[in-house]
């Protein structure tokens, strides 16, 4: 019968807290109005919204998309139809060259390193003028430049490595020097003809050591060697799978 | 109110329509939305807010009936943003707008001092609700919203719904009991 009581009790309260919080928040409420400028001020801001959000944003949306098929295309069209400008992409863009080092060699037998930004300073830096080949094998790729010259005497060389990227063997250096000294057949050396001039094409063997408990294994390496205009140049293909004639293209190419 | 007419003419780009419903509806949604927040600016914001974002949504809308649940779930998810965002703990205490007590001076003192009376047991009762109590209590005492609706409302279950009424009550009486003990006599 208490409990009754208690929770019949407790009803009464709670329907009464209700009634009172339904007649207290209306009461409260009720003293706040929108008012025009409300109404007004969600009007400007809707119209904002329409005139301004929504056609800046569609209008933005539609310049971003044009803009990017636009280059799309262009640089579809150009890359795709241009020798050339497939040659600078792959140059400058997809490979870039990796390092450009210069060295000197002072009097005193000290050297001073100098790392260069891009291939154009290499000449200044050499003293001699710097032509590389426009032909290379397909999947080479410039990697690297390595130059040096000695203060005291002016000789100096140039040395470009090419090579096929993750093919690892794949290397074709080429080093131009104004020693005119080193250019002398060695013996065995094939005679063959660049640009009109004599040069010497060998086909030697490298002694290549492993690592510890692996025998020593012989490869195939192709050399080419040539002289003009007061410059020696040195062609060597390390992995030995380039043909005299594939060199001989690339020599060609130099001009 | 019913949106029917309104929301299909509305669908179908009629800003006419939707000036209409704002008319409509934003003396409510303003007033919901100053018990949620228990500050006027804010709730002003929320109300422009709720508005523009109507707008922008209501395309998607394909029951009318749902309309009032769809447009209190934007009203009271942006309440507490702007809320939370201001860190203020919706305390109504600090409630001193300009045009209330402009108000309160145009009624009889009898009424005045009634009106003062209880607009301050609101503040101190509800003001010590947590945001989501004071919404659900809101909700079901002043927009008169069943049970269901509410939890469509808040996107929670039925159940949490009491549950979280059955706390606010308790939580009320506890507060009364102390600043209003006269509710509770008799």
């Amino acid at each position: 019968m208490r409990r009754e009581q208690i929770t019949l009790k407790r009803r009464v309260c709670q329907e009464k807290l209700e009634e009172w919080l339904r007649t207290a928040m209306a009461r409260e409420a009720e003293r706040i109005e929108a008012g025009p400028d409300l109404v007004r001020r969600i009007k400007v801001r809707l119209l904002a919204h329409q005139g301004k959000g929504r056609t800046m944003f569609i209008g933005w949306r539609k310049a971003a998309v044009a803009t990017i098929c636009g280059a799309l295309l262009v640089s579809g069209l150009v890359f795709g139809l241009s020798p050339g400008a497939r040659a600078w992409a792959n140059k400058a863009v997809i490979s870039p060259v990796l390092s450009i080092v210069h060295t000197v060699i002072r009097a005193d037998g000290s050297y001073a390193v100098t790392k260069l930004q891009t291939t154009a300073k290499v000449q200044t830096h050499v003293g001699f003028p710097v032509h590389l080949p426009t032909y290379l094998p397909e999947g080479y790729r410039l990697i690297s430049i390595t130059t040096a010259r000695q203060e005291k005497s002016g000789q100096g060389f140039v040395s470009v490595v090419y090579g096929v990227p993750g093919g690892a063997r794949k290397r074709l250096q080429l080093t131009i020097t104004n020693e005119c000294g080193s250019l002398r057949n060695g013996g065995g050396m094939q005679e063959v003809e660049v640009r009109g001039k004599t040069a010497y094409w060998a086909r030697y063997s490298i002694m290549e050591v492993g690592g510890a408990g692996e025998e020593p294994a012989a490869r195939v390496a192709h050399m080419l060697k040539w002289g003009d205009k007061g410059l020696v140049y040195k062609l060597e293909d390390g992995s030995g799978t380039l043909s005299l004639e594939e060199m001989l293209k690339i020599a060609e190419s130099i001009n | 109110v019913d949106v029917a007419p309104f929301l299909r003419r509305i669908q179908e780009g009629d800003e006419q329509a939707f000036e209409a419903l704002i008319e409509q509806y934003s003396g409510k949604a303003l007033r919901t939305a100053y018990l949620i927040t228990g500050r006027k600016g804010i709730a002003e914001d929320a109300v422009q807010e709720a508005f523009v974002q109507c707008y922008r949504k209501i395309k998607g809308l394909r029951d009318p009936a749902a309309f009032e649940a769809w447009f209190y779930r934007l009203l009271t998810r942006i309440c507490w943003r702007l809320t939370t965002r201001e860190k203020k703990t919706v305390s109504l205490d600090s409630l001193t707008e300009g045009g209330q007590e402009h108000a309160l001076c145009d009624d009889r003192m009898e009424d005045a001092l009634e009106a003062r009376e209880t607009k301050r047991l609101v503040q101190q009762a509800l003001g010590k609700l947590s945001i989501p109590l004071r919404t659900t209590v809101v909700l079901r005492y002043y927009n008169d919203l069943p049970l269901k609706e509410i939890a469509r409302v808040l996107g929670c279950r039925e159940g949490t719904v009491k549950s979280r009424l059955h706390t606010a009550l308790k939580q009320l009486t506890d507060e009364l009991k102390l600043i209003a003990p006269e509710l509770f006599r008799g």
